[in-house]
């Protein structure tokens, strides 16, 4: 008797499994993107977190939007002025705009937005240095001051979000439970470590997204990762290491995407101290180190640098040439410099690069060959961080993002205001970089960047680059739409399935 | 028993402050300040110091002990300088799934190897006793990253029987529950089983059957009892560690749990969540010890609780 009932209850359990499971699929199109890490939290201000832009992107609308290949579009503003002087920016906005809850976009949301920028202590305060005041001209009009002229504006406000001015004011931080956004896809939960889920925004002013839903899985293995994308589970996955991507390059079920970064592995020198603050030195470690052997060899992707600007921001140029190993130049100049035997350490963070550990055994060995003894420290990210913003290395080894597009918030943080305290000592290479941040034509600001990769390259200071990393993504053959950039702030606002 | 709990209470007490203190000063000890990573990447010193002060570090050591204690016996255990939130909401919210995968994987073990190894000792010598041996050793040997990698590729990718990865259902949690349960079931099966063959060898049970009890009795109702006092004790412990971190396998599986959580918040050196997690999780340690050293009284008549 009793095995009847089990057997029942068991079969009406099983058969309600499965009409659920029917019933959940439906006709809603979902795409899943993943990538191995999380969004930091839901302030849209108070992050520098990529993860965090991309999945912004969706939810809220920008003053402008910066494309793929560095191109500014109007979006919530429609046109714009610059003042001679480079530090006033008037923006004209966009009519008939509404926020998710029915507020009206307009010059208060600007101001209420980016006042934040001055008033509270921000992450991406670190982005407005400058900014001095929000004017409200008349409701569709905006000036923006500044306390020096900045021709990187454009693109930090594509990173800078608007906010619904009343929800903000009434509601204060509290409001960044439940976003409200103003983009083609509105915010639905975000479970930490888990996913966020968005979905469609049909009453968006400008082209609707397509489809239903999109959620974004924060997935941190990588095996795990690229097994969703094989069993479906996930559409795009981004992150791919490259010998997996090789491996399945020829699986039918998927597209591998190759993607140059406009980030760089760079090493810095702590220059106000022996060895490094004789330039010989620095020249010959520069000229020992063999990038394109690196790039071709042990990363299996990405370009061999040549300054500063990675390619496809604005300023590079294939003018200047990659440096070439030159080994008897390098035991040269060391000899002449009398650094022979000198101790250095090479810092780097752990796990955030990679093949971290590899590149950096190639240039230990390149570099140990000039006659320097060379040892290399890998630690955990926040060791690594604290030793580097207190000035306490030889040389580190990092990675540096243009992010947005552009390259002026690395120049600003790591030349201009020399955040890392390599106590570098030139004002030629100071004075180039700040003549790019004030030349605000576009096509002039490319010669000026130009040139002051030059300058510095000329001086080996304060630091050198080794290579440009590239981004490879997994997609789904019929997953369409996704825009990868080189920030890695990927553009899923118009993915379909 | 009252009094018994009371002093019980009271260690537990005296152990959790033990572990707070030494998890504190190890945490502050170490290489490594979080404010370089709660600001944007290459901010000015005037930043660092003003977020700094912003979450409270700038204070003494000995104060920030003090404002995190005074905090606990509230019932607040502080706010992440990272996910800025409440601490115990964020690891309340994780702690329900390592739950969950703790006592599958437990469930899962002990359905398997309890009756494996009593089966292989009564049978010492067969070929099921020679094949639970076989697994045993297999379970033991098999590091969960690869065992887990490897039923995730059988599994999910070739069969498509299961998803990879993610939290919300019962496919969700087989094969996280089958990885880690496994190095457990392993040594479940070896302990019982020998448990089982000593037994058996003693003079009670000589005795008994002398008496005519019939031998399943005998196996089951008076052999296996004390075969399972050990087994008790280790599944006890286990459970602990379970709870405080099956980082591995959550990482693998992605599934939303306290290890994963406590890693990675050591390495971002979130002070205050870390403490938080090591509280709770210790709490939760000291309290399943305490259940089971109550549980043997049940299975040992011999054994008190107290003299």
């Amino acid at each position: 008797m009793l095995q009847v009932r089990w057997c029942k209850t068991l079969a009406i359990a099983l058969a309600s499994i499965m009409l659920f499971g029917l019933a959940a699929t439906g006709a809603e199109v979902s795409v899943t993107y993943s990538r191995p890490e999380d969004i930091v939290n839901l302030d849209p201000f108070d992050h520098f977190h990529l993860s965090n832009w991309t999945v912004e992107k969706c939810i809220y609308d920008y003053l402008v939007d910066v494309e793929r290949d560095g191109t500014v579009t109007p979006k919530l503003a429609t046109k714009w002025e610059v003042s001679s002087d480079g530090t006033e920016w008037t923006f004209h906005l966009r009519e008939g705009v509404k926020f998710h809850n029915g507020e009206v976009f307009d010059s208060t949301a600007v101001k209420v937005s980016l006042e934040r920028l001055l008033t509270e202590k921000l992450r991406l305060s670190g982005l407005w240095p400058t900014l001095s005041e929000i004017k409200v001209i008349d409701p569709m009009t905006v000036t923006l001051k500044f306390s020096a002229p900045n021709s990187a504006v454009l693109s930090n406000l594509s990173l800078t979000a608007m906010l619904p001015p009343k929800a903000f004011q009434e509601k204060g931080k509290a409001l960044f439970e439940q976003p409200i956004g103003i983009g083609p896809y509105e915010f639905v939960e975000w479970l930490p470590k888990q996913r966020v889920v968005m979905k469609k925004y049909d009453a968006y002013w400008g082209k609707k997204g397509i489809a239903d839903k999109i959620i974004y899985l924060p997935i941190f293995e990588d095996s795990t990762r690229i097994a969703g994308v094989r069993t479906g589970e996930i559409d795009i996955a981004d992150t791919i290491p490259a010998d997996q991507a090789v491996a399945l390059a020829n699986d039918p079920t998927m597209d591998i995407i190759r993607d140059l970064a406009w980030d760089q592995i760079f090493l810095m020198f702590k220059c106000d101290k022996p060895p490094f603050n004789d330039k010989r030195v620095r020249e010959a470690i520069s000229l020992a180190i063999d990038r394109k052997g690196i790039v071709e060899h042990l990363v299996g992707g990405g370009l061999p640098s040549r300054g500063l600007i990675p390619k496809g921001v604005l300023g590079y140029s294939e003018e200047i040439p990659v440096p070439v190993r030159d080994i008897e130049k390098a035991k040269a100049l060391i000899k002449e410099s009398g650094a022979q035997g000198t101790k250095i350490s090479i810092i780097a963070p752990q796990g955030t690069y990679p093949k971290t550990n590899e590149v950096l055994q190639a240039i230990r060995a390149q570099v140990a060959e000039t006659g320097l003894d060379v040892t290399i420290q890998i630690m955990d990210v926040s060791a690594f961080a604290e030793r580097r913003g207190a000035g306490n290395y030889d040389m580190f080894y990092v990675g540096g993002a243009s992010v947005g597009g552009d390259v002026d918030w690395l120049v600003g943080t790591r030349i201009i205001g020399d955040a890392f305290k390599s106590g570098f000592n030139n004002p030629e290479i100071v004075a180039a970089w700040r003549k790019a941040r004030e030349t605000m034509d576009r096509n002039d600001r490319g010669k000026v960047l130009t040139e002051a990769m030059k300058v510095m390259n000329k001086e080996y200071a304060p630091m050198i680059f080794v290579y440009q990393m590239e981004n490879i993504y997994m997609v789904r053959k019929g997953v369409d739409g996704a825009v990868f950039r080189g920030d890695k702030i990927t553009d899923l606002r118009y993915v379909t399935k | 028993m009252a009094k018994y709990l009371f002093r019980r209470l009271a260690y537990c007490g005296l152990v959790l402050l033990g572990v707070s203190l030494i998890v504190f000063f190890i945490l502050h000890l170490a290489p490594g300040d979080p404010v370089y990573l709660l600001v944007a990447d290459g901010s000015p010193d005037e930043v660092l110091e003003a977020m700094r002060q912003k979450v409270g570090l700038d204070k003494p050591l000995y104060e920030q002990y003090w404002i995190f204690i005074s905090g606990v016996l509230k019932g607040d255990l502080g706010e992440s300088l990272f996910f800025q939130q409440k601490n115990l909401k964020i690891i309340l919210q994780h702690l329900g799934p390592t739950a969950i995968l703790t006592f599958s994987a437990v469930f899962v073990s002990l359905a398997i190897s309890i009756p494996l190894g009593v089966f292989a000792g009564l049978k010492k010598g067969s070929m099921l006793d020679f094949f639970s041996m076989f697994l045993a050793l297999l379970g033991q040997s098999m590091s969960p990253v690869w065992l887990g990698i490897l039923l995730m590729y059988l599994f999910s990718i070739k069969l498509q029987w299961l998803p990879p990865f993610g939290y919300g259902s019962v496919k969700h949690l087989i094969l996280p529950a089958i990885t880690l349960g496994a190095p457990l079931a392993a040594l479940i099966t070896r302990m019982t089983r020998s448990g089982m063959v000593d037994v058996l060898q003693e003079d009670y049970i000589l005795a008994m059957r002398a008496k005519g009890v019939p031998e399943k009795k005998i196996n089951f109702r008076y052999a296996l009892k004390n075969v399972l006092i050990p087994v008790v004790t280790i599944v006890g412990i286990q459970i602990g560690t379970f709870l405080g971190g099956a980082v591995v396998t959550e990482t693998i599986f992605g599934w939303p749990g306290v290890g994963r959580l406590a890693v990675s918040a050591i390495m971002s050196r979130d002070f205050p969540l870390v403490q938080g997690i090591i509280l709770i999780v210790s709490a939760l340690f000291v309290l399943i010890n305490t259940v089971v050293d109550i549980l043997y009284t049940f299975i040992d008549p011999r054994m008190k609780l107290f003299e």
